[in-house]
């Protein structure tokens, strides 16, 4: 049994129903969509116990859950195991789920684990820019997902930036928002005014300027940053141009700090009669004696 | 001065608060046409920096001018590093900004003590009023307290705040008075009190009106969702972590913190002389935070974690982690079969997790576990199997019996390194 090219979840959810009901066993399938239907709906092999009807009640939630992240996962062999997985649920596994080690739960788990995770980097590493678009301000991104996540990720954007026109271009789909309507539209090749830097942001310099003063030079752990922010992501994000610089300079920075002569506390108290004055009344300030619990006081 | 130049000045002064939670506060979005943004989900990480921090919030200063003398503090009066003052606008502006263009999850802003200390704590509250009332800005605000500013003002801050924040800085009254002579145990836990009784009215407002209404009703009493927290430094002062575990537990059960941060002590331009040349290694602070989450998810106590007998008594092992330490001087829990074991047990075991420990319980209903189950969860194996017991396993009496058990956790080059170069002697581990 050939199934044509399953699209997303809900189709191939729609597809997994049918199979279900009549019975059809998951090695019998094959989901990839390749080669056209010769088989389609031919003498389907029932198997000997036949159809369950496969009611939303009979599966675990959380199967539904796992199944929807894990259907962004870019790999067509995705759907044979949703349904392989599907199939057991239903034929006497119900308990399938709790066995981490079975090595087809370890894959879905797997793959719904990295959907999520490229979810939360897109909702974190997504940056626009500011334009000008037909004498409207229209925010716009460009981004490479690893999964296929762009239609499931897009509502996180509606919601949060509901009152900006914006538009997240990305080589599977791209989504755009007018404050009025979601609209997802195919893949397309980085625009090349984004490649050459011509799509700019004055925002840009401000955002480089506060991540090059954030950074601590005294505590440099460049494999900390990149396990969380790893290198694929980087061409996308303005502020990576300023990694290398950054890391190669602190240690110099480090060692000047060190080398600077300390300071004497008291020097400004000695001057300033003000701050000294500023400073006791603080000093001398009484409190309540039952405003800190004893223990704390040792 | 030029904004650009106060941002690097204002970002410079902020970076040495390790808080950057957004996290944990009541669910809001725009939709609907109103304002701009969402929280309430897990937190985000827009970005990380060199040293490994990550960037969610804009964390800035309003003003380092400051007339505090605290010594480990870039900011404090006598330091001669440049200074700079926002106007409420240009953090209203630069935080809408950031945050239009998905840089940001929302705002972090403290601030030097001007004047005094009410009219800090009134700055600071002004720009996340301007921020919600203004601008419908639903994202993230955390707003840093100032010490003994005024009841009123902190209801204030707590309406238009996610979380609210003071800093208990150093473990001890002692301490603080030798470091940070402008601030007081009394006065840094008497605004710690106020800001919990707040954040306990407005829980209970929450759960009222849900009792008796089933229409949600607008005017709620809002005060700091996301709770609050605190931060410590670490290595200014001669604190073992012994005290500074206990000061973090007090932390925890007595004004319910949702965080204590720990911030190692690291080298500053224009350092004071009352502060040690040497800073602690970073190390520390990991250990530090590791036993902060022995205490908090594991049901640890403080006396269990840290030694209180012996030559490195009060002091963590920086070498090996804290549970692996305590369970090489318990052994006699050990070994703990994971087939049989209740989750408290299993979450004794040195590298299984929390997550992992509560997998463990769901797995075993349905099969016994042997090693190369732990293994498929990703257990690293080499650590727990001299403790553990599986369907196909059990450690060597004689392996837990070992004087030199730790030894056999420690790396070889970093055995051969604790030969050359002693550590500083409070530090001192080796058996």
């Amino acid at each position: 049994m050939n199934i044509d090219a399953v699209v997303d979840f809900n189709h191939w959810r729609d597809q997994a129903r049918l199979l279900l009901q009549q019975g059809i066993h998951p090695t019998a399938v094959n989901w990839s969509g390749q080669q056209q239907t010769q088989l389609a709906f031919d003498s389907p092999p029932a198997t000997a116990e036949s159809s369950r009807a496969y009611a939303a009640g009979q599966v675990p939630k959380n199967f539904i859950k796992l199944a929807r992240a894990a259907a962004c996962y870019r790999d067509e062999s995705r759907w044979a195991l949703l349904y392989s997985l599907l199939w057991r649920l239903t034929h006497g596994e119900s308990h399938l789920l709790h066995l981490v080690t079975d090595p087809e739960v370890k894959r879905l788990r797997h793959m719904a684990q990295a959907v999520r995770r490229d979810a939360h980097k897109m909702h974190a590493f997504v940056r626009f820019k500011k334009q000008q678009i037909n004498d409207r301000e229209w925010y716009v991104s460009w981004f490479e997902p690893s999964h296929l996540i762009v239609p499931d990720t897009a509502d996180f954007f509606v919601k949060r930036f509901n009152t900006m026109n914006w538009s997240i271009l990305t080589p599977d789909a791209c989504a755009h928002w007018d404050q009025n309507r979601l609209q997802i539209t195919p893949g397309v090749d980085q625009p090349n005014a984004l490649i050459q830097g011509q799509m700019s942001d004055d925002m840009d310099k401000y955002w480089l300027q506060y991540y090059r003063h954030i950074f601590n030079p005294a505590r440099l752990k460049t494999q900390a940053m990149q396990s969380e922010m790893p290198k694929k992501y980087w061409d996308n994000l303005p502020e990576a141009a300023l990694i290398n610089d950054l890391a190669n300079g602190s240690g110099q920075r480090t060692q000047t700090m060190l080398d600077q002569a300390p300071n004497d506390p008291d020097r400004l108290r000695l001057k300033s009669k003000k701050l000294r004055q500023q400073q006791d009344a603080i000093r001398s300030k009484q409190y309540p004696s039952n405003s800190a619990p004893d223990q704390w006081m040792n | 001065m030029q904004l650009m130049d106060k941002l690097a000045v204002l970002a410079d002064a902020a970076k040495y608060d390790a808080s950057c939670a957004s996290s944990g506060t009541t669910r809001r979005d725009s939709a609907g046409g109103q304002g701009i943004g969402s929280a309430g989900g897990t937190g985000i990480c827009h970005s990380y920096t060199p040293d490994g921090r990550c960037v969610s919030l804009l964390k800035v200063l309003f003003t380092n001018f400051c007339i505090y003398e605290c010594s480990y503090c870039v900011n404090r009066a006598s330091s001669q590093v440049r200074k700079a003052r926002f106007s409420v606008a240009e953090v209203v502006k630069l935080t809408l900004d950031f945050y239009r263009r998905n840089y940001i999850e929302g705002l972090f802003l403290s601030s030097g003590i001007i004047q005094d200390e009410d009219h800090t704590m009134e700055q600071l509250t002004l720009v996340a009023k301007e921020l919600r009332l203004k601008h419908g800005f639903k994202g993230y605000i955390h707003l840093k307290t100032i010490p003994d500013a005024s009841p009123e003002l902190l209801k204030e801050a707590g309406r238009y705040a996610d979380r609210l924040s003071i800093n208990i800085e150093l473990p001890t009254q002692q301490s603080l008075k030798m470091l940070a002579p402008e601030k007081s145990i009394q006065g840094i836990t008497t605004t710690m009190s106020r800001l919990q009784a707040g954040i306990d009215e407005a829980k209970s407002q929450r759960k009222n009106r849900q009792t008796i209404s089933n229409r949600r009703s607008q005017a709620t009493f809002n005060f700091a969702p996301a709770g609050q927290s605190s931060q410590m430094i670490i290595g200014a002062d001669d604190s073992t972590d012994g005290t500074i575990l206990q000061t973090s537990d007090r932390l925890y059960s007595q004004y319910r913190m949702r965080r204590v941060y720990y911030s190692a002590f690291s080298p500053i331009p224009d350092a004071s002389s009352a502060l040690p040349i040497q800073a602690p290694p970073l190390v520390r602070e990991h250990r530090l935070y590791q036993a902060d989450w022995l205490l908090r998810f594991y049901g640890f106590s403080t006396q269990e974690i840290v030694p209180t007998v012996g030559p490195e008594a009060g002091m963590l092992d920086l070498h090996i982690d804290p549970k692996l330490a305590w369970a090489i001087r318990h052994r006699d829990w050990f070994p703990i079969n994971v087939n049989r074991a209740p989750l408290e047990l299993l979450l004794r075991i040195p590298g299984i997790g929390a997550r992992t420990a509560h997998k463990i319980t769901r797995v075993r209903r349905h099969r016994r576990l042997r090693l190369a189950d732990l293994q498929a969860m990703r257990v690293p194996l080499p650590k727990c199997r001299p403790f553990i017991e599986t369907l196909d396993h059990t450690p060597a009496a004689s392996l837990l019996e070992q004087d030199n058990l730790r030894r056999h956790f420690i790396p070889p080059v970093q055995q051969e390194l604790d030969l050359f170069q002693a550590p500083p002697t409070p530090l001192v581990t080796a058996p």
